[in-house]
């Protein structure tokens, strides 16, 4: 835990303990290691390499050899005007800010004197790896990981025990006494700290699925249950309890326009839907999706692009979109409505007759696709009075109103009795729903046989499902054909990162009806809800979400697969360039004796230098040796500061803790201990010392 | 013994806190299993150092190896005996200054506590506790130990008793007396009458001396405290006088027996040869104020007493000196 080399170093004031070499030590190697999980990412250049020689040079001295001073604090200047650099250069803002963290972290090496200084070399460091992490890249990110992790609970380890003992230092005006330090540390004891490490990484593992977290891959309870936390691809009414507000983001859109979007535009956007899938047949208060076929595409022979109308669209009027689709489940593409063109790099998708997109592949991290939408605001054409329409013979399944029961067809024949036509009858339902009905996220019936009867006659109030499977049912019951849609709506604009957020809570069904000349038609009969979350409520609340969420977006996790990659590939070149190298002074040095005589005579060099360090070191040190001190420590009468070996050995023997016979072999310890401190010869000298402690050990053993 | 736990963050643990909740709110936002691995490993280093710190001091035993004295200004050192009774290792265990790295299953050890109490009185000193940074510096956690009692006796003054007449008497070693009279002597100055020199303390000394007062030496040597006659502005200095005469007393082994009333039923002349009778003389004067009343010697006694009051130590008073006890 400690090493004798701090009983050195206690001063008086205890203010400014000044920090052991090897817990100096272990803070650089914490923070070397910190950089080897951002050297896992492949965005580090050159900078591992300084941070490993700049590293090794200070862990040899066990100190800074000298002081930055004011130099440390220009030079952090310096770096943050390169960052600034990077950035504006189009380097993603992580790595800019990695590199930084890098550089600052070197300059902190240097300026580490005390505890303080110590441990915000180890903030740094936590900084890189959460940088490493927030870039979600690959499997070598463990690797090196965890020898972070126990290198980092070792400086914190000794940083704590050196932080408590300065405590005791200011707290009161004696010396600490410090008894019992690591020597004598059995293997139980050790298997004592294991122990507590154990805890630890259960700890660990528990709490890893125990924070809350949204529905991903199944780990959430209920996922296969709609429990209106969501998207799902289920649609079954009549579920008890109150809906969930679910902030998890889905995707973030972000409009690709040059200038940038109006306000104007932007409103518009706010009205589009996001769909996701449809629903076929109801029965027993749920939709299903059977009878939808679905067909795989081969994107990669159109380049990636999908057209979703043939229709000649004013290019003024197409809007670019890049959405960014977190990893959810189900695996669905969500496009916005009115989409012309879908751009992807995915090589395969699959596409479902009812027109909604899936994944067949789910990569890591989030997708990232294109699509054009057209926001021009064209009218719906009224094909005249529904009896004269004549609907495909593909939408026949989607007139069929499933076990719904008499009282529905009789309310939308009462409803949409007063206009013939098939547009008036879809608006007169389209307003019965909206104007007589209340929204609500709360179920108050139990298990009812028909959750819309139950909606449309007895609770009057329901979610969005509710009145989309409402309408659904009455024009199905009216002989028009119709399909409820889940998607979400796209509402929530970021203004800090020019992007919509669309998050779990967002999630929305909507109708869909067909029109003969226009296809499927999108209808929302959901009134507004009246009541808002504390976010709707109080503005600057929000205003504060979307400025950290667009700030943690846009400069840390805007990191995409193709970014991911080009990383993991520079990873792999530099591991062979080192090789390379490696390989290149090796063949160099075989072949070249002169340069070999040189690297000997530089090594030689070295060592002759290193000595002279230790040497001068050993001026500097008090004239009492680390060894003897550390067998002194062992014993629960240690040694004053001003006591002299002589004068303690003379205690010892006054308190009984040494019989009087064995007064030569102490003698012969100070003899040691003072050729040692004054004489020629200190390894002699200490190899003489050391020999009678283990002569006097042997002998109170014995007694 | 009774024992209160406190636990408190350190700063390196509210950074550690802190992050870890940004790290969960971070994770919660993007879906980044790194980042929950992160935030949990986060959390758990706190939980884990909660709980490792908590069983790492609770369950220890304490006992002061006291009751403990000394006297006002000089330093006192106290003991307080740990003992380790659930089969457990504990690492890194302080009180006040005495750091312990290692504390075996079983173990018991001694803490030394150092402290300086300026003035007499009996106090308890409760600001001892037991803290531990252990494992990872991010709790301090600290166990409060029950109140120690601390005599504090009044802090020994050298001084020497006044003469009722003239000079300056001196307490003579008894070493140096063999007749017996060693008590109250002072410097022979002409032009008195030589026969009042005692020559057989002279010629063993620089100079003449003259016996003020004597008490044989095979006789007890009683002295009645005057506490009715002390005030305020009297009494610290005059206890620490006496103190010291006591002290004096007691290494030369004088039969020196002070009148002890302080049981108003039961008053009875104790002797300060004896450490326990030093001790609770000592006791008395820690806790005496003025003004308080007691019993005085009554007349059933077989060798006379001397008074000491406040004038006994002052020097050049005419009224001062030990006086005999009026019987």
């Amino acid at each position: 835990m400690n090493d004798s080399s701090f009983n050195e170093k206690l001063s008086s004031d205890f203010n400014t303990v000044e920090l052991p070499a090897d817990v100096y030590r272990y803070v650089i190697l914490t923070g070397i290691l910190a950089v080897s999980t951002l050297w896992t990412t492949g965005f580090t250049g050159m900078i591992p390499k300084i941070v490993l020689a700049v590293g090794i040079v200070l862990i040899y001295f066990g100190r800074p050899p000298f002081s930055l001073g004011r130099a440390g604090q220009i030079a952090s200047l310096f770096f943050l005007g390169i960052t600034y650099y990077q950035w504006k250069k189009d380097i993603p803002g992580i790595v800019a800010l990695s590199d930084f963290t890098c550089w600052i972290m070197i300059l902190q090496w240097w300026m580490i004197t005390d505890i303080a200084s110590a441990q915000a070399s180890n903030l740094l460091s936590a900084m890189l790896v959460f940088a490493a992490a927030a870039m979600n890249v690959n499997f070598l990110f463990p690797l090196a990981f965890f020898p972070y992790v126990i290198f980092l609970f070792i400086s914190l380890s000794k940083l704590g025990f050196n932080q408590h003992i300065a405590d005791i230092g200011k707290n009161t005006r004696y010396s600490p006494k410090i008894r019992f330090i690591a020597a004598a540390m059995s293997s139980r004891s050790w298997l004592s700290v294991v122990s507590q490490g154990f805890v630890f990484l259960v700890l660990w593992i528990g709490f890893f699925y125990l924070i809350p977290r949204p529905d991903i891959m199944g780990l959430a309870p209920g996922v296969g249950q709609r429990k209106l936390m969501g998207f799902s691809e289920s649609l079954n009414l009549g579920e008890i309890g109150t809906i969930r507000d679910n902030p998890m983001v889905i995707m973030r859109i972000r409009p690709i326009l040059n200038p940038p979007i109006s306000p104007s535009i932007r409103r518009k956007l706010q009205s589009v839907l996001l769909r996701g899938c449809s629903f076929h047949s109801y029965k027993r208060g749920a939709w299903s999706r059977s009878g939808y076929r679905g067909y795989y595409i081969n994107m990669s022979k159109n380049g990636g692009e999908f057209r979703l109308s043939d229709e000649n669209t004013n290019s003024n009027q197409l809007v670019a979109l890049e959405i960014l689709l977190e990893n959810t489940d189900p695996p669905v593409l969500f496009i916005p409505d009115k989409t012309k063109t879908i751009l992807l790099d995915i090589p395969s998708i699959q596409i479902q007759t009812d027109g909604a997109f899936f994944l067949v592949n789910r990569r890591i991290g989030f997708e990232t696709y294109q699509v054009k939408v057209a926001l021009d605001d064209k009218a719906i054409t009224d094909p005249g009075p529904l009896k004269d329409v004549k609907f495909p013979s593909f939408v026949e399944h989607f007139l069929d109103p499933g076990d719904s029961g008499y009282a529905v067809k009789t309310l939308a024949e009462d409803v949409a009795s007063s206009t013939p036509t098939l547009l008036g009858k879809v608006l007169a339902v389209h307003a019965f729903l909206n104007g007589n009905y209340r929204y609500s996220l709360e179920e108050f019936s139990t298990s009812v046989r028909d959750p819309v009867a139950n909606f449309l006659f007895q609770s009057q109030q329901g979610s969005c499902e509710h009145f989309a499977s409402a309408m659904t049912l009455m024009l199905r019951h009216l002989g028009i054909p119709a399909r409820p849609v889940n998607g979400y709506i796209m509402e929530e604009w970021n203004n800090f990162g020019n992007y919509f957020t669309i998050r779990q809570s967002d999630a929305h069904s909507w109708v869909e009806v067909f029109f003969p000349d226009q296809g499927w038609v999108s209808f929302d009969p959901t009134p507004p809800s009246t009541s808002g979350t504390l976010l709707q409520r109080f503005a600057i609340l929000r205003d504060l979400r979307s400025r950290f969420e667009g700030w943690w977006f846009t400069y840390v996790y805007r990191f995409d697969k193709k970014i991911q990659a080009s990383g993991f590939r520079k990873l792999f070149m530099q591991a062979g360039g080192l090789h390379k190298q490696l390989a290149l002074v090796a063949g160099i040095l075989r072949g070249n004796l002169i340069l070999k005589i040189l690297l000997l005579i530089a090594l030689i060099i070295l060592y002759v230098f290193s000595a002279r360090i230790r040497l001068s070191k050993t001026k500097n040190r008090h004239w009492i040796p680390n060894w003897y001190n550390e067998w002194t420590m062992r014993f629960d009468h240690m040694r004053e500061k001003w006591e002299t070996p002589k004068e303690y050995h003379s205690r010892l023997i006054r308190l009984g803790l040494f019989p009087r016979e064995m007064r030569p072999e102490l003698e012969k310890l100070e003899h040691a201990i003072e050729n040692y401190a004054f004489g020629v010869d200190h390894t002699l000298a200490e190899k003489e010392g050391r020999q009678v402690i283990g002569n006097i050990v042997e002998a109170l053993k014995s007694k | 013994m009774i024992s209160n736990t406190n636990f408190k963050l350190t700063t390196t643990g509210k950074i550690i806190a802190f992050l870890g909740i940004f790290l969960v709110l971070a994770a919660n936002n993007t879906g980044n299993n790194l980042l929950y691995l992160l935030a949990a490993g986060s959390l758990a280093m706190i939980v884990a150092a909660l709980i490792t710190a908590y069983f790492n001091i609770t369950g220890l035993n304490f006992r002061w190896e006291g009751p403990f004295e000394c006297f006002a200004g000089e330093e006192l050192h106290m003991t307080i005996q740990v003992a380790e009774k659930h089969h457990r290792y504990r690492f890194d265990l302080a009180i006040s200054c005495d750091f312990h790295g290692l504390l075996r299953p079983e173990e018991t050890t001694l803490f030394d506590v150092y402290r300086i109490k300026k003035k007499r009185g009996c106090c308890k000193i409760s600001d001892v506790s037991l803290t531990s940074l252990y494992p990872l510096g991010i709790f301090q956690i600290s166990t409060h130990m029950e109140a120690c009692e601390v005599w504090v006796f009044p802090q020994p003054l050298p001084s020497s008793l006044s003469d009722s007449v003239e000079g300056i008497g001196k307490f003579k070693d008894s070493n140096i007396d063999f007749s017996g009279d060693f008590w109250m002597q002072r410097p022979y100055i002409l032009p008195e009458d030589a026969k009042h020199i005692n020559w057989l303390v002279s010629a063993r000394s620089e100079g003449e001396w003259v016996t003020v007062n004597s008490s044989p030496r095979s006789e007890p040597l009683k002295i009645w405290i005057d506490t009715q006659v002390l005030s305020d502005a009297t009494i610290e200095m005059f206890l620490r006088q006496t103190t010291d005469l006591l002290l004096r007393a007691h290494e030369s082994h004088t039969k020196l027996f002070i009148w002890y009333p302080v049981d108003r039923d039961n008053p009875v002349w104790i002797s300060v040869d004896d450490r326990h009778g030093l001790t609770t003389i000592l006791k008395w004067f820690a806790e005496l104020e003025p003004g308080r009343e007691y019993s005085i010697p009554d007349d059933n006694i077989a060798s006379p007493a001397f008074r000491l009051s406040p004038g006994s130590f002052n020097e050049g008073r005419s009224d001062g000196g030990i006086e005999r006890v009026k019987t």
